[in-house]
């Protein structure tokens, strides 16, 4: 795979990814970094444009909590129209890997 | 990279932003190295692993500036409105925008003079319509061709008062008034949906279309214009 494509496929899961985690528990920016810099090879600052985006967009919301090692941590919740959102993706994204698995094994 | 440096560069690079956008910028990369120092990773591991500064700047000014066209675009929604209503949606809009944005300024202008001389009108209603889109006055500059005079509201108001000289035509079905007084002298049509009385004119050759049923209808016609009452499903 060319780096460049591998790139753009990141990106566009992204935000999927990050729905998707949000959608199990709210989080922290900075937790929701280190799990898909791990699981998705992301670059680590690239989350914050995006949770900005999905902010403006009103699909997450934003709520402070104390922590123990610090100032208090912004975390993120998903809005009704973010779960909404979420719903959707995933949808299209089961139905975009099966059609290309289709391809790929007709292909071999 | 040091932390210092990081957000040094970010700062720079994201020069011209809403100084308070910045801060929250910066505020968001800072809590990100404190998070990380605290797990025990050093500065410079946290810099590299956030990336460019340049790039997430880049990132984060495209990601605004996409915004800052989207909140511009709901005033120009009145130019949009006249594009595609003229049909001219496949029109090059860099072209076009200088042109059209002229030509609904001065049809607005025209709104507004038109707003004073009505008498009883109440005014703010119609000014306030969040969906008065406007009027445009295309080619107008251009030897003096045809007037295109477009209005569009919703919204409420006592007495609407509607006169049409050209070949505009009033969409005025979604604006709910108790009376309409129309003229029309050209060949515009008007959409109109007063709730008690109509007073219609016509001495050209528009249609005037009833969405309602008025209470008291007045007509006069002296062109070969026509008063159209719609039945409910040819009405919008």
């Amino acid at each position: 795979m060319t780096e460049s494509l591998q790139v753009q496929l990141k990106k566009g899961v992204l935000e999927l990814c990050v729905l998707a985690l949000l959608s199990r528990q709210d989080s922290y920016a900075y937790e929701l970094a280190s799990v898909l810099a791990e699981d998705v090879g992301m670059g680590e600052g690239t989350i914050y444009p995006l949770m900005r985006r999905l902010q403006i967009d009103g699909l997450v919301k934003t709520y402070l909590v104390e922590s123990a090692s610090g100032p208090p941590r912004k975390y993120y919740k998903l809005t009704p129209a973010g779960r909404t959102a979420f719903a959707e993706q995933k949808e299209e994204w089961l139905d975009f890997v099966t059609s290309i698995n289709r391809a790929l094994g007709a292909s071999r | 990279m040091t932390r210092t440096e990081f957000i040094a560069q970010l700062r720079r690079a994201l020069a011209g932003m809403a100084p308070k956008e910045i801060d929250d910028i910066v505020a968001d990369y800072s809590a990100h190295f404190d998070e990380g120092v605290a797990a025990g990773r050093s500065e410079q591991d946290v810099a590299s692993a956030l990336g460019d500064p340049q790039r997430l700047a880049r990132e984060l000014r495209a990601e605004a500036g996409l915004r800052r066209w989207e909140t511009q675009r709901r005033p120009a929604a009145l130019i949009g409105a006249m594009m595609s209503l003229g049909g001219m949606l496949a029109l090059d809009i860099f072209i076009l925008l200088p042109l059209l944005f002229a030509g609904s300024l001065a049809g607005l202008g025209l709104l507004l003079s038109g707003l004073l001389h009505w008498d009883n009108v109440s005014t703010v209603a119609i000014v306030a319509s969040p969906m008065l889109a406007g009027i445009g006055l295309l080619g107008g500059s251009l030897g003096g061709g045809a007037l295109l005079w477009l209005v569009r509201a919703s919204g409420s108001a006592d007495l609407l008062k509607v006169d049409i000289m050209g070949s505009g035509a009033a969409l005025l079905a979604q604006l709910a008034v108790r009376s309409t007084k129309i003229f029309i002298a050209g060949s515009g049509d008007a959409d109109i949906a007063p709730i008690d009385d109509a007073d219609i004119f016509i001495a050209g050759s528009g249609d005037v279309r009833l969405h309602t049923h008025p209470k008291h209808l007045n007509s006069k016609i002296a062109g070969s214009g026509r008063i159209i009452e719609l039945s409910g499903e040819q009405r919008t």
